[in-house]
């Protein structure tokens, strides 16, 4: 099967602005970040509108990657932009980076609009759940994500471990259709998982070290 | 069978200090955070996540590589119309409450004795379900969409579960004691991930333990009358 163009996304970072860094259109350079903000305090249109901008684009790419119509992305995107304006008072920049929370966001819309499934997910506020033993401060700091630096610990993925990291997050392939789909034994898939996983995992050992 | 747990509280001599130490395979971490975990897996990975701290940042980094790589897909063009249907709706009031859980279905946890999600889908706590028993082994089946099984499954103490294979994969999560199944030892919070390729017997501790379970089709016992009981069980 021949790979789709987002198959090469490293070669994509000399062509696209960084999520995190300007507008290209506007004067002064805006992050995500403070448009969210914008968003939760004062209900503001036109921080909303630039986050439209820099956000639809990718996500409808993400939608049509995973077999979704135009027409059906175009409806998603809605969907999930509307629930960033509802919900952008619980984005944390201390848990995560605008683009892993849109991800986030969009990635459960699409299991239940067009998947037509449940996903479930851990409540945070459960008096269930058994608390992170590290410092409240030092487990806020290890979750919140740089994407920049997880892209560079992507880069250093072999081409091998990319593809069943992109058939995963941009497929929708559990490790059993990838190995159909490569031809290639389920053991062989898994452990190019864990390698990746590890590598991603080693950057944040180095980091938490440094 | 050891008392309904408060998280406040780790059991005595239970594993639920945040720390198990059987985990799920990174693969399934991976689908997990992409999505593309099948619903009843889910329902397993994401009851782990609640009772394993470790597990949960693992989510996250793979969270962020998602997010890192959607910031470097290529865009493709949306039309303003989109954009200006968008604003349009922005005023419609929220379809619903949007903060997250409502307290009623977080103290709803404490009650049956177990945390969210799986709080969700019990309609009573673990210990008084409606088990289906034979010997030692009690099933109960949950709600799963084909080909999946997804239960709760009660092993008496000192009981064995007889050899059986599997016609895919099999997650279960200890909640409540533990079994030994080959040389380890699965307690509460550790999660066992077995596939077609693998037969095994697990035997439930001297205490007996309850877990959960969901598979992708149906248990193979070898023999007539443990594959009776096997489809008498419905798993």
């Amino acid at each position: 099967m021949a790979l789709p163009a987002f198959a090469d996304w490293r070669l994509f970072s000399l062509y696209t602005v960084e999520v995190s860094g300007a507008v290209a259109s506007s004067d002064a350079p805006v992050d995500a970040a403070s448009l969210l903000q914008a968003i939760a305090e004062r209900q503001d249109r036109d921080a909303f509108v630039a986050l439209f901008r820099m956000f639809a684009p990718k996500v409808k790419s993400y939608l049509i990657g995973l077999g979704a119509s135009a027409a059906q992305a175009d409806d998603l995107i809605q969907d999930v932009m509307l629930t960033v304006w509802n919900k952008a008072a619980q984005f944390d920049p201390r848990r995560s980076s605008p683009a892993t929370w849109i991800f986030t966001i969009a990635r459960n819309r699409r299991i239940d609009v067009l998947r037509r499934e449940r996903r479930y997910e851990y409540d945070s506020d459960d008096p269930m759940l058994v608390e992170d033993p590290a410092p409240s401060g030092f487990a806020a700091a290890a979750a919140r994500q740089d994407e920049v630096k997880v892209a560079q610990a992507m880069e250093q993925l072999t081409a091998d471990q990319v593809a069943v990291v992109r058939l995963a997050f941009f497929e929708d392939k559990t490790h059993r259709e990838i190995a159909t789909q490569l031809n290639v034994p389920i053991g062989t898939v898994k452990s190019r998982m864990f390698l990746a996983f590890e590598k991603l995992r080693g950057r944040r050992a180095r980091a938490e070290s440094s | 069978m050891p008392n309904r747990r408060n998280a406040a509280m780790p059991s005595k001599g239970g594993n639920m200090t945040g720390d198990p130490s059987h985990h799920p395979e990174p693969a399934l971490l991976m689908e997990y955070a992409s999505g593309a975990s099948p619903e009843p897996f889910s329902l397993v990975i994401a009851t782990h996540l609640a009772l394993c701290p470790e597990c949960r940042r693992s989510v996250a980094e793979l969270e962020a590589a998602g997010g890192a790589a959607l910031g470097k897909l290529h865009d493709t063009t949306v039309g303003d119309d989109v954009l200006a249907k968008t604003l349009a709706k922005l005023d419609a009031p929220p379809p619903a409450v949007t903060h997250k859980a409502p307290p009623s279905r977080s103290s709803r946890s404490v009650e049956l004795g177990v945390p969210r999600p799986l709080s969700d889908v019990l309609s009573k706590p673990l210990e008084e379900l409606h088990f289906k028993k034979l010997g030692g082994v009690e099933v109960c089946l949950l709600d799963a969409p084909q080909p999946y099984r997804v239960y709760v499954m009660r092993i008496a103490g000192g009981v064995d579960v007889p050899p059986h294979g599997h016609s895919g994969q099999e997650l279960t999560l200890m909640l409540r004691g533990s079994f030994v199944d080959g040389n380890e030892r699965f307690a509460e919070g550790d999660m066992a991930c077995v596939d077609e390729a693998c037969t095994h017997r697990p035997k439930a501790d001297r205490e007996g333990c309850i877990c959960l379970v969901a598979a992708h089709g149906k248990m193979k016992m070898p023999g007539f009358v443990s594959g009776m009981v096997a489809r008498w069980f419905g798993i």
